[in-house]
């Protein structure tokens, strides 16, 4: 299995995945999707609330934001806590936000009673407080996973599609029509205004070019074993953390079935 | 008040709410949303389409 970087910017990444099969590179998209942990604010305690939004639209703005954690290892997930999902610092992240009007309320006033835990982005508007209006909120984040809820994804838009290979026979005419119908730029006309594959990559596989050559010059395989891979994370960590982060929960997992199986022969 | 994250992708967006709201008094809006990451259409729609009516709404209170 051989992996290429394509591009990392921040919280997205590109990756050449080849000599895996489908099901392999399904199984990190799937896993950065769902099943990578992070920290998200699991229930709250509202002491007041005289804003305009009612307690639970409140709720559900507070949990949707991301949140950032130097030290997320050193958390457990609540039912493979010590405490038995009673709650204690290894599994739980208190927070207190209190915030009196007038003015926004921002995700940057959520402090959290841990210092390296904070919300990944400061500038999201939670609720607007009028003049004398006020919010007090208490509670605490759990490290879970994406398939408890969505306000754990760590991956918002991961996928993957195989390597296409583009293949232009001697039939071509240089018509060119092929070069001007294709919508991401994936072919040319080289200097004797043949058509030439270019930058093979960005081709989707629309299949455009076939069903515009008259002369059937155009030929577009898809390479079985090589996929274009995309991951973006949803603020919570870099996206280079979180492909990493998939494919060491995929291996736990299969050591964990390992164990299983060893135990039933 | 923004969604928080896009319905259909999960990407937070309400943090680049109030700064595309003050530039698109002067910008063209898709320009906008170029220049601050905003790339996918399900995401764009969000800001793209949103109304504000919680400063209407206050009014009431």
């Amino acid at each position: 299995m051989k992996v290429e970087l394509l591009e990392l910017e921040g919280d997205r990444i590109r990756f050449l995945l080849s000599g895996a099969t489908m099901a392999f590179a399904n199984g990190i998209r799937r896993v950065c999707m769902a099943e990578v942990p992070c920290l998200a604010i699991d229930e709250i305690a509202l002491y007041d609330n005289t804003s305009v939004l009612f307690d639970e639209q409140i709720a559900l703005r507070i949990g949707l934001v991301p949140l950032k954690a130097e030290n997320l290892d050193t958390f457990a997930r609540p039912e493979d806590c010590e405490c038995g999902g009673q709650g204690c610092p290894g599994c739980r992240v208190d927070f207190i936000l209190s915030v009196e009007g007038p003015g926004m309320v921002y995700s940057r006033d959520i402090h959290f009673t841990d210092p390296g835990v904070t919300a990944a982005f400061d500038n999201i508007p939670l609720v607007v407080l009028g003049e004398g209006e006020k919010l007090v909120i208490e509670g605490f984040a759990t490290k879970r996973i994406g398939s408890d809820h969505a306000k754990w994804n760590s991956g918002t838009l991961c996928g993957y599609k195989s390597l296409p290979s583009i293949e232009i026979s001697g039939a071509c005419n240089g018509c060119g029509k092929c070069v001007k119908e294709c919508p991401r730029q994936a072919l040319i006309q080289d200097e004797g205004g043949r058509a030439k594959a270019t930058n093979t990559l960005n081709c989707s596989l629309c299949k455009l070019c076939i069903e515009v050559c008259e002369a059937g010059a155009v030929k577009i395989i898809p390479i079985l074993d090589s996929f274009v891979m995309t991951a973006e994370s949803s603020g919570e960590m870099p996206a280079k953390e979180l492909v990493a982060s998939a494919s060491q929960e995929i291996r736990k997992r299969a050591v964990e079935f390992e164990a299983k199986l060893a135990e039933l022969s | 008040m923004i969604p928080v994250r896009c319905f259909s992708c999960g990407k937070v967006i309400a943090n680049v709410w109030e700064e595309y709201r003050e530039r698109i008094k002067t910008e063209p809006p898709g320009k906008v949303l170029d220049d601050l990451g905003v790339d996918k259409c399900c995401c764009r729609r969000m800001l793209l389409s949103h109304v504000e009516i919680v400063d209407i709404l206050r009014r009431y209170q």
